[in-house]
């Protein structure tokens, strides 16, 4: 495999460029014959490497007595009846999967719920997860997303995240996911989750993937966990034998999430061009210099302006890529994903003025105001929501907050996740908030 | 008005320093929510599904007797499990923090005849806003039972014992057609039309019932249909048995006070507690009667905290009753009360002269008046 050094002249330091493993390794095994800088980075990534190999954490990894999932071949045409009518009849009020559940909490009619058939730790914070979905799973498009619902300590939680395995992995789909300080499901992932759980799974949604007619030459740019919907679209690439031209640049910041499969992946499939730029911890001094810039772009994919480019991170890297590529003049080629929670203003509790105020239902608009009951703002917008008691007892006014932050008055809890039912007559908005309404 | 129940008075700071206590336990079963509460109510809905399922299992094997009367124990158990523990309390909203549409309060809906959304109205705002306001409150009677004395008498009420048989016998029917306002009707205070268009979600909802439980399952059961359907009413009325009992022994039995819509113009959510446990009894009893009650036997922990899990309610009955007993408010509780207590008394015995006094005192055209 041909594999051409690449190195900025001024940032040669901590910018480093794998074109096959066997030069990775090279590093590793010659150590003489590089920088200390090099050695440290390709170290870097090598950890990535390290740690992707496949460790199981002991104890999880256990094998079912009676694998009912194995039955799902079998439970079509059991499916088929359960649809009809009559069983829906029968099952009334509650529907046919309340009692399937019984039998196999993975059984649904309805919804696709998956199985967690293994768990690897990819990096000392990312974790794979490897699921097995139901019959009602309808596959998906490389770089697509799903919005999984996991019940955790009792409660249900929804987070949007995407797949990083390709669609012809057969047999089980993969979400290769970072533990976010505080999150309740990627903290979940790294360490609570058991290999038999059950989670919920929409189907594959959103519009990141490759276009159709493949183009000759694509650009993928990801930051940090941005690698997996990235990865999901090469492993597609390799799969079908694309034969233009891939180049993927990632950057991360000491640790590569699937650095391993990355480098095995530039090994085995010639089309694929890899650079990995690790700009260490933010707040470290010149990290800055480090981030995409044209010059980068010149230096590792001269042809970027030629190239469908699809960008994949945090909003800073969403950021230069379009400024760039505005610069450029390309942008119907730019497709982008933001992969970092946006942050939302947070306004204190008092009186005043709190963002907008979006009744989505109605298609309606106005200024939020704190301190006020969010019943009483929909009213002074002319909607009649459903109300009772107003002050918190008969939850009558329990709407469904689709994005936003809000606090009960009665309790001063506050609720910022998105999709929560809240009682409007005792939340005040604290920042821009969106209602089912 | 004077009534010989009357509460004795307390002054409106301390009633305030009330109301912060109580607030307090309020916080501490909310600080203390999470894992347990989510595993016990779904425990409680497998074992009911499970219980479902058997019982309808064994009616299908109805030919033989005690399979019959097992099927019909089962299926029983598994209604007043479904409407009291699970379907009231999820009514309420006591489980919508745990985010799962299938135990989501807005979106509940019951097996009974009487619509959720219906009973949301009727019950979460009505009954829990106005608890025991004779007028407001049409849990106090369902509109034609008089179990207050502050309730106007009529001539009707003299077949009270036999209406209150007939009314255990078919319950969810009267829960069903509760917020019809029939009685309105025929007084010409509310127009047919009006009643009409509420009548059809009923009617739509009544109709999914019988069909499961009188057609669907009699007929998939071929030669024993007879069996099946007569086990199937039979859970019903048992259901309707418990469930009256419980709903009429926990707010008028002796001690428990009734309110005019006068005297609660404008009060303060520390007055709505102190009219909450004062409106409210509780039933003293073995685990599994709170479980079959819905902890309903926890009837003052209920209407103090009707929209937190009600599994907690045991745990801080003795926080409550110290409250009550260090601010001088009247906490009744005692064994379930099947005998006739002198509140149920009032139903049966048809007190006339006692009806006739308070008649005039209840005003009852606020009840027209939207809240």
């Amino acid at each position: 495999m041909f594999f051409a050094q690449w190195a900025h002249p001024r940032e040669n330091a901590t910018l480093i460029a794998l074109g096959s493993p066997h030069r990775a390794q090279a590093r590793v095994a010659r150590p003489h014959a590089l920088t200390a800088a090099h050695i440290v980075d390709a170290g870097a990534v090598m950890q990535g490497v390290a740690i992707g190999a496949n460790v199981s954490r002991p104890g999880r990894l256990r094998t079912r007595r009676w694998d009912l999932s194995a039955l799902s071949r079998a439970r079509r045409p059991i499916n088929v009846l359960m649809r009809t009518s009559l069983v829906s009849s029968l099952a009334s009020p509650r529907i046919i999967d309340d009692y399937l559940g019984l039998v196999d909490p993975a059984w649904s009619v309805h919804d696709v719920r998956a199985r967690v058939v293994s768990l690897k730790r990819e990096t000392s914070d990312a974790t794979s997860l490897y699921l097995r979905p139901n019959e009602n799973w309808r596959g998906f498009r490389a770089g697509q997303f799903v919005k999984l619902c996991a019940t955790i300590a009792g409660v249900r939680h929804t987070r949007c995240f995407s797949l990083s395995s390709a669609p012809e992995d057969r047999g089980h789909l993969r979400f290769t996911i970072k533990a976010v300080p505080g999150g309740r499901v990627s903290g979940w992932v790294g360490a609570g989750a058991r290999v038999g759980d059950v989670v919920e799974l929409s189907q594959a949604m959103g519009q990141f993937v490759l276009p159709d007619p493949l183009p000759p030459k694509l650009l993928f740019i990801s930051g940090g966990s941005g690698i997996t919907p990235v990865l999901s679209m090469i492993r597609h690439l390799e799969a079908i034998a694309y034969e233009g031209s891939v180049a993927c640049l990632h950057y991360a910041r000491r640790e590569v999430v699937c650095g391993h499969e990355l480098v095995l992946l530039a090994h085995q499939y010639p089309a694929l061009r890899l650079a990995v730029v690790l700009t260490g911890n933010s707040g470290e001094n010149g990290n800055r210099r480090l981030r995409l810039s044209p010059a980068q772009l010149d230096a590792f994919a001269p042809e970027w302006a030629d190239c469908d480019a699809f960008v994949c991170g945090p909003s800073g890297l969403i950021a230069a890529a379009t400024s760039i590529w505005q610069k450029g003049g390309a942008t119907d080629r730019l497709r982008v994903e933001h992969f970092a929670p946006v942050a939302t203003s947070i306004a204190h509790g008092s009186a005043g003025a709190a963002g907008r105020l979006v009744f989505a239902k109605s298609r309606l608009e106005t200024a939020g105001r704190g301190g006020v009951s969010l019943l009483d703002q929909a009213e002074a917008a002319g909607l009649r929501p459903s109300s009772g008691c107003r002050m918190g007892i008969c939850r009558t006014c329990t709407c469904r907050k689709i994005s936003g932050t809000v606090r009960n008055q009665r309790t001063g809890e506050v609720s910022s996740q998105d999709n929560e039912l809240i009682q409007l007559c005792v939340n005040s908005p604290l920042s821009d908030v969106t209602l089912d309404l | 008005m004077e009534t010989s129940n009357k509460p004795e008075r307390i002054s409106e700071e301390q009633i305030e320093a009330f109301g912060e206590e109580i607030d307090a336990i309020r916080e501490r079963i909310l600080s203390r929510l999470g894992d347990s509460d989510a595993r016990y109510i779904r425990r409680v809905v497998s074992a009911q599904r499970f219980a479902e399922l058997g019982g309808r299992a064994l009616l299908f094997a109805g030919l033989f007797p005690p399979a019959w009367a097992g099927g019909v124990g089962l299926l029983a158990l598994s209604k007043i499990l479904e409407n009291m523990e699970i379907g009231h309390n999820v009514m309420h909203g006591q489980y919508d923090w745990l985010n799962d549409p299938a135990l989501h309060g807005g979106q509940y809906e019951w097996d009974i005849v009487c619509p959720g959304d219906q009973w949301r109205h009727s019950h979460n705002y009505m009954h829990h806003t106005f608890t025991n306001i004779v007028g407001k409150d049409r849990d106090a009677g369902y509109g034609f039972l008089r179990v207050a004395e502050e309730q106007p008498w009529n001539p009707g009420h003299l077949l009270q014992p036999l209406s209150a048989l007939g009314l255990m016998l078919v319950f969810e029917w009267g829960v069903a057609l509760h917020d019809l306002e029939l009685e309105k009707v025929l007084s010409g205070d509310k127009s047919p039309r009006r009643a009409l268009s509420d009548a059809k979600p009923i009617a739509r909802k009544a109709a999914r019932q019988m069909l499961k439980d009188y057609v669907l399952f009699p007929a998939l059961a071929g030669p024993l249909a007879p069996f099946v359907f007569a086990g199937n009413a039979s859970a019903n009325v048992l259901r309707n048995v418990w469930a009256f009992l419980i709903i009429f022994c926990g707010h008028f039995p002796e001690g428990v006070h009734m309110y005019s819509v006068d005297e609660v113009g404008r009060e303060t959510r520390a007055e709505w507690y102190l009219r909450q446990v004062r409106g409210s009894a509780n039933i003293e009893g073995a685990g599994w009667l709170h479980i079959l009650s819905g902890n309903l036997s926890h009837q003052i922990e209920h209407h103090l905290f009707p929209d937190l899990p009600a599994c907690r309610y045991a745990d801080v009955a003795p926080e409550v009753q110290a409250v009550c007993r260090k601010y001088g408010v009247e906490y009744t509780t005692g064994p379930h009360g099947l005998e006739p207590s002198p509140r149920s008394r009032v139903a049966l015995r048809n007190e006339r002269f006692a009806g006739e006094v308070f008649s005039d005192a209840v005003d009852r055209s606020d009840e027209r008046r939207s809240p």
